[in-house]
């Protein structure tokens, strides 16, 4: 049987350096993939992840065993990768994802014949476009399907407002809505683009 | 018969709903096939997010951290301490240089004859508006050329401006940053 985070971390502080060897292992594909949510570039992820994992191998004894790790473990990645992605892009701005966005909903239904579910093109379908997200939804669609944290948790994690994390979360699914009934039958649709686009002016 | 919201359909997926509006919601749902529709499409797209393929680091990248972390492991605890503590032991020390730079002043002895002669409670604020004052009063000086700005007192003054600097800098990195990260 694997050992818990925390038995990891206090066999760590008792001096068994090569535990954290187990630690980054455990958590590394699920960080690098937040990272690259954020940074949208494998070099920059991979980088921002590395001094991620030292940053908090040196504030392990500073861990209260009492906390979640994951969600101390994935605010240090955050914060990592947004403060390398503000030295990168300091003219990042939201409105950028509001603009494709808009061009998203504006964009009629295509008439696509229906996709299966479980075909590899709407796994393909949904991935391109996670990847073109804006990082503020991509990361957080993150956190919530594959970190699978809680609303609050992300809260916790990005220190952003609990309203923001959810507007964040709804427009992100909705984006993803929206690619998808461009690419089904209009029959299999359950809605059309105007009462997508009425909820999300509301 | 309106149809649910698709923040209302989240609200059910994520498990979020109380009992008495799951229960709403579930009443509609038999009753209607468009929003079961609509339910079946966002379970299949929140399962496929989850399905997504996870996004692995080169080979070598446990490796590196692990490198990396050794490094940091042998150096001494003197470095530690000033890796952790090194900003607030130079604010400390930047604090006390004001403190006595302030205390050197021509007046101070006043000023804190002054203060000695206030009433106990007045005391603290007054002692802050009589440093500010000695601080204007020494920079106006300086500004006007009335003090000799050569030897010990250009030496204050650029001690002083170093510290504020200084200062500023530590501010900014202890207490600006922690409150105003990066978002995204």
């Amino acid at each position: 049987m694997h050992d818990s985070d925390f038995e990891i971390i206090q066999r760590v502080l008792a001096g068994e350096m090569r535990a954290y060897a187990e630690l980054v292992d455990r958590h590394k594909d699920r960080a690098m993939t937040l990272a690259m949510r954020l940074l949208k570039n494998r070099e920059d992820a991979e980088e921002a992840l590395q001094d991620a994992f030292v940053r908090v191998f040196k504030a392990l004894d500073r861990f209260e065993m009492k906390a979640s790790f994951a969600t101390w473990f994935y605010r240090i990645v955050f914060n990592v990768c947004s403060s390398a992605l503000g030295k990168r892009e300091r003219a990042y701005d939201i409105s950028i994802d509001e603009d494709n966005l808009e061009a998203a909903l504006s964009t009629p239904p295509a008439g696509n014949p229906e996709i299966e579910f479980d075909s590899s093109e709407f796994q393909q379908l949904i991935h391109e476009e996670i990847e073109r997200m804006a990082p503020a939804y991509s990361a957080i669609l993150t956190l919530f399907f594959i970190q699978e944290l809680g609303y609050e948790e992300i809260v916790d994690v990005t220190g952003l407002p609990l309203g923001t994390v959810k507007n964040r979360l709804f427009r992100a699914r909705t984006m993803l809505r929206v690619a998808v009934m461009n690419r089904m039958s209009e029959s299999v649709g359950a809605k059309d683009n105007g009462s997508i686009k009425q909820e999300i002016i509301q | 018969m309106s149809h649910l919201t698709s923040s209302r359909i989240f609200q059910l997926l994520d498990g979020v709903l109380d009992a008495s509006e799951k229960q709403r919601v579930s009443n509609h749902l038999e009753t209607c096939g468009e929003c079961r529709q609509e339910l079946a499409v966002q379970r299949e797209i929140a399962r496929s997010i989850k399905h997504q393929p996870l996004v692995v680091p080169s080979p070598r990248f446990t490796d590196a951290v692990m490198r990396r972390a050794l490094i940091y492991e042998r150096q001494s605890a003197f470095v530690h301490f000033l890796v952790q503590h090194g900003t607030m032991l130079a604010l400390i020390i930047g604090l006390t240089i004001i403190a006595f730079s302030l205390s050197t002043m021509e007046g101070w002895d006043t000023a804190k004859e002054t203060i000695h002669n206030l009433q106990p409670e007045k005391k603290i604020s007054q002692y802050y508006t009589v440093a500010g004052r000695q601080l204007t009063d020494y920079l106006q000086s300086i500004r006007e050329k009335t003090i000799d700005v050569v030897g010990w007192e250009n030496l204050r003054l650029f001690l002083l401006t170093a510290v504020i600097m200084l200062t500023l800098a530590l501010f900014d990195k202890l207490v600006i940053r922690q409150f105003m990260r990066t978002r995204v």
